[in-house]
């Protein structure tokens, strides 16, 4: 069975791909922490990061649909979040509603914090899509460990790429082994049949878990991670990381200026 | 001849109290070509397992007239490569090129060596240029080539092949016997598949129960049907 990549797109070609995985997580680290540090009312300089992020997006060839849909997966969680401030804030009262039993109040400052905090989340998540869609995962791996991330977490999320896929297919074959013998039945015990297949697919995994360990073994593994390291920067990516850099200064200093 | 693998007296019980081999004694000659066949359960794996060392038990097993123990486990992971059955479970690492050089690095080749013995190992399979694909997308022929690969790379004089042909349609699995032929180690095949042990293998064992039933030539054990018919090897008769 074959999946979407988790890294679509990132075997596309442009300057933006061929640039160092380092390269492009500083930046978007980067770029993440300036618009978290942003004022709650500085709307141009949202703006100028807004347009700065298409422009990245643009340079990297990714479609603006497939960039949207992705970028809304994190919307439930910010809402969930976010969504009760604006009726807990304290400040002027922008409306007061009767639920119920209840008297309750939006206040300005409360759904200006909602506000921002939406469009924080939302640029940093496309400033993460921006990275993840340009790099191959093997490839921002390399970097992270270069960045002296610990290889054993570089070793975990390589694990997580490597058997990702294999798991879900495992899931998909069960459901289908179900479903053909699925005729129905209550409602109950449907939810139980889908507790005994993720006990299943648990006891599968860790399973597979040791016998990867005993082939990693045979092959000379003993605790140690050792790697060949293979990156190196070139000369685009000192213009890139530069340039980068002083965009995002320049932006973050029109916070003091308006 | 000169022995390579000498088992004796090997008996192994796993920790939820399982037989899995009893009394098993072994001796395999440079250059041979081994079928070990029997039925599901009979110890096959087990019997890999220990011969390079990731199972211990009473008993020795001496690779090269080395016994396998702790002290020297690196050097009998070098001389003897382990392809296991499932290659999903030997594939872990993002690209083949990781997973090839993953022994050799473990080994601590200079990155020099690792990349000559990476292109080295694939070009032994056929699968030159597949360096930077990511195992996920490969076929289950290809994968168990890369598998393969991945212990050709350290330079193994012994192979121990766990069910080869698993899983393979009939193309896949004549063009992986005619790879596995033109490789000169040493070979133990773990397998049910008996087209397999006739085409690559000039002796057979038969395990059952943890016990080797009989050792002997090929051609004799496969043409003795009731032999094979007693242990699950062929059609019962009787039944």
């Amino acid at each position: 069975m074959k999946h979407g990549f988790l890294d679509q797109y990132s075997d596309r070609d442009s300057f933006i791909h061929r640039l160092d995985p380092r390269t492009k997580f500083i930046i978007s680290f980067l770029f993440i922490l300036v618009v978290a540090l942003t004022p709650p009312d500085s709307w141009l300089v949202y703006t100028l990061y807004a347009a700065l992020m298409a422009g990245l997006l643009l340079a990297g060839r990714l479609p603006a649909g497939y960039v949207l849909k992705r970028s809304l997966i994190i919307m439930p969680f910010v809402l969930l979040i976010a969504l009760f401030i604006p009726f807990f804030k304290e400040g002027e009262v922008a409306g007061s509603y009767n639920m119920w039993l209840w008297q309750v109040t939006v206040t300005y400052s409360g759904l200006q914090v909602l506000v921002n905090i939406v469009i924080k989340s939302w640029l940093s998540i496309l400033s993460l899509i921006w990275l993840t869609s340009t790099t191959k995962l093997p490839h921002l791996l390399r970097g992270l460990e270069q960045m002296r991330l610990p290889r054993v977490m570089v070793m975990i999320l390589s694990f997580m790429y490597r058997y990702l896929f294999i798991v879900v297919d495992e899931a998909m074959r069960m459901k289908q082994a179900r479903d053909s013998r699925n005729f129905g039945g209550g409602r109950r015990w449907q939810v139980n049949t889908i507790g005994n297949m993720i006990g299943t697919l648990f006891i599968r995994s860790y399973e597979r878990g040791e016998r990867v360990y005993v082939a990693m073994a045979a092959r000379g593994f003993d605790g140690h991670i050792r790697t060949l390291n293979h990156l190196s920067f070139r000369v685009a990516d000192a213009y890139f990381g530069i340039g980068g850099i002083l965009v995002l200064s320049l932006i973050s200093l029109f916070t003091f200026l308006f | 001849m000169n022995e390579v693998i000498k088992i004796n007296n090997l008996s192994f019980i796993y920790p939820d109290g399982q037989p899995a081999l009893s009394g098993l004694s072994l001796a395999v000659g440079q250059g041979e070509s081994v079928a070990v066949i029997g039925p599901n359960g009979a110890g096959k794996s087990t019997l890999l397992l220990h011969l390079n060392g990731i199972l211990h038990s009473n008993g020795t097993v001496r690779v090269f007239d080395r016994p396998v123990n702790d002290k020297n486990l690196r050097w009998v992971r070098s001389r003897v490569g382990l392809v296991f059955q499932d290659p999903d479970d030997q594939l872990f690492s993002p690209t083949v090129f990781d997973d090839v050089a993953f022994g050799p690095i473990n080994m601590g080749y200079s990155e020099v060596e690792v990349h000559r013995a990476v292109s080295k190992a694939l070009e032994w399979v056929g699968m030159t240029g597949y360096e930077k694909r990511s195992s996920h997308h490969l076929s289950i022929g290809e994968r168990k080539r890369i598998a393969i690969a991945t212990v050709l790379s350290m330079s193994p004089q012994i192979l121990a092949l766990d069910e080869p042909t698993g899983n393979l349609d009939p193309r896949s699995k004549w063009s992986l016997i005619s790879l596995l032929r033109r490789l000169p180690m040493t070979k133990i095949i773990a397998t049910h598949d008996l087209e397999l042990v006739r085409a690559l293998c000039s002796r057979t064992v038969i395990l059952d129960r943890g016990q080797i039933v009989i050792d002997g030539a090929t051609s004799l054990i496969l043409n003795n049907e009731s032999l094979l018919a007693a242990h699950g090897l062929a059609p019962d008769d009787t039944s």
